[in-house]
């Protein structure tokens, strides 16, 4: 037998190498098809937390637009409360239809409470009782700038209320410092004391040395043991090259429910008035 | 010489041939039956992972919500979270374990397919054990604390 011309087995080799090479495809397709089988996929979108943040910003936005509206001189007095209702209801039914074309529900609530009751906010930083006593109320004031530093119907209690104005080495350059029986300035200048009369102090006057205490450069005001003290203040001035305006009168509560398939949210937050 | 058959036995060859293709036969049985195991735990540790950072995440998010209020000095009344997890994965069911101390996502299965994956909260986080089954949870913010609850 000539063993290099018999090609009998040819055919046989060739099938085996077939099956050979179809059995290593079908097993790599079928560990893919077993690990995609086995994969467990979540459906569904993720919150978008900035839903509720642009939520909460529009709606400070328009708490404040309402009450300066309803607020401004010239508008009649009488019909501030339902000039300020009126404003909020139109933005809550506006925003829900909006909400509404995303699939969200929202609904915005608000109480004026305080504000009927004259009921003045805290000078802490959120204008609640129990806020941030000690904070910064404006950054990079240039002192000779400010036009109004005036504080209203406030009311302080016997431990008092600092206001001071740091320089970029958070030096205090100046400090006025208010209770219920009167008031005490430190400054790089002089020292005055004197009573708190009238629930109103213009820091302006020359009898707070306010402005002719403070050597050029910027400073910060900071406000120190706010919670001792409630009522309106308003500052303006120029900072950082910029006209700034801070301005409180009373909280405003606003209650906002956001709605979606997976989430549900109901909160409350004290909103400041005008600022 | 070729056509010598001396020494062979038609027994002998028929055992040979029996043996050898039980052996691989076996074998084949074998590897395939470990290359179906193999998958199935990648599978699950994949998925293992998928879902335990999705899970993360979701915890990351109500608790952004929490520190977002709390920035505007709120109070949160209502904060709950829904969300799914498959009943099984690969036809097998596994836990989720949520630890406060190490502040770990532990998802494990009897089959040792295990994975953990961290989280961190600014506020307290309930601990919780929880197993597949149930599909659906919720987070929920109560008493100031995260909790996961089965729904």
């Amino acid at each position: 037998m000539d063993f290099g011309k018999n090609t009998d087995a040819q055919f046989m080799l060739l099938a085996g190498f077939i099956i050979g090479t179809g059995l290593v495809i079908t097993t790599v397709m079928l560990n893919s098809l077993l690990f995609e089988g086995n994969m467990a996929v979540e459906a569904g979108n993720e919150l978008s937390k900035d839903e509720i943040a642009n939520l909460i910003m529009i709606t400070q936005d328009e708490i404040r637009k309402a009450y300066k509206n309803s607020t401004d001189p010239g508008q009649n007095v009488s019909l501030k409360f339902n000039n300020f209702s009126n404003q909020m209801q139109n933005f809550s039914s506006n925003l829900s239809k909006i909400y509404a074309m995303y699939g969200e529900s929202i609904n915005v609530s608000w109480d004026i409470e305080r504000w009927k009751s004259n009921q003045y906010a805290n000078f802490t930083e959120n204008g609640m009782a129990g806020g941030r006593p000690d904070w910064s109320v404006v950054e990079g004031v240039n002192a000779s700038s400010v036009s109004i530093f005036r504080f209203t119907n406030t009311t302080f209690s016997i431990t008092g209320f600092r206001i001071e104005a740091r320089n970029s080495s958070n030096y205090t350059v100046w400090s006025g410092e208010f209770n219920s029986s009167g008031y005490k300035i430190t400054n790089t200048t002089g020292t005055s004391y004197g009573n708190v009369s009238g629930q109103s102090i213009d820091l302006n006057s020359t009898s707070y040395y306010f402005k002719q205490s403070i050597p050029p450069g910027p400073v910060s005001l900071y406000f120190i043991n706010g919670n001792n003290a409630y009522g309106k203040f308003q500052i303006q001035g120029t900072a950082n090259g910029r006209t700034f305006y801070r301005e409180r009168h009373f909280i405003i509560n606003s209650t906002l429910s956001y709605y979606t398939s997976r989430l549900r949210a109901n909160f409350t937050i004290p909103f400041s008035v005008p600022w | 010489m070729l056509r010598n058959d001396k020494a062979v036995s038609v027994s002998v060859g028929f055992m040979l041939m029996f043996a050898i293709t039980v052996l691989v036969f076996t074998g084949l049985i074998i590897s395939f039956y470990t290359l179906t195991q193999n998958s199935e735990k990648s599978a699950m540790r994949e998925s293992f992972k998928i879902l335990g950072e999705g899970l993360a995440i979701k915890i990351t998010t109500v608790d952004t919500l929490i520190n977002m209020t709390g920035r505007y000095s709120g109070t949160i009344n209502t904060l709950e979270y829904e969300f799914s997890m498959p009943e099984s994965i690969a036809a097998k069911s596994y836990s989720i374990n949520i630890t406060n101390s190490t502040n770990q996502i532990i998802m494990e299965s009897d089959n040792g397919a295990r994975i953990a994956v961290p989280f961190s909260t600014s506020v307290n986080f309930t601990r919780r054990n929880i197993y597949s089954g149930a599909g659906n949870y919720v987070l929920r913010y109560i008493n100031n604390s995260i909790d996961i609850e089965e729904r």
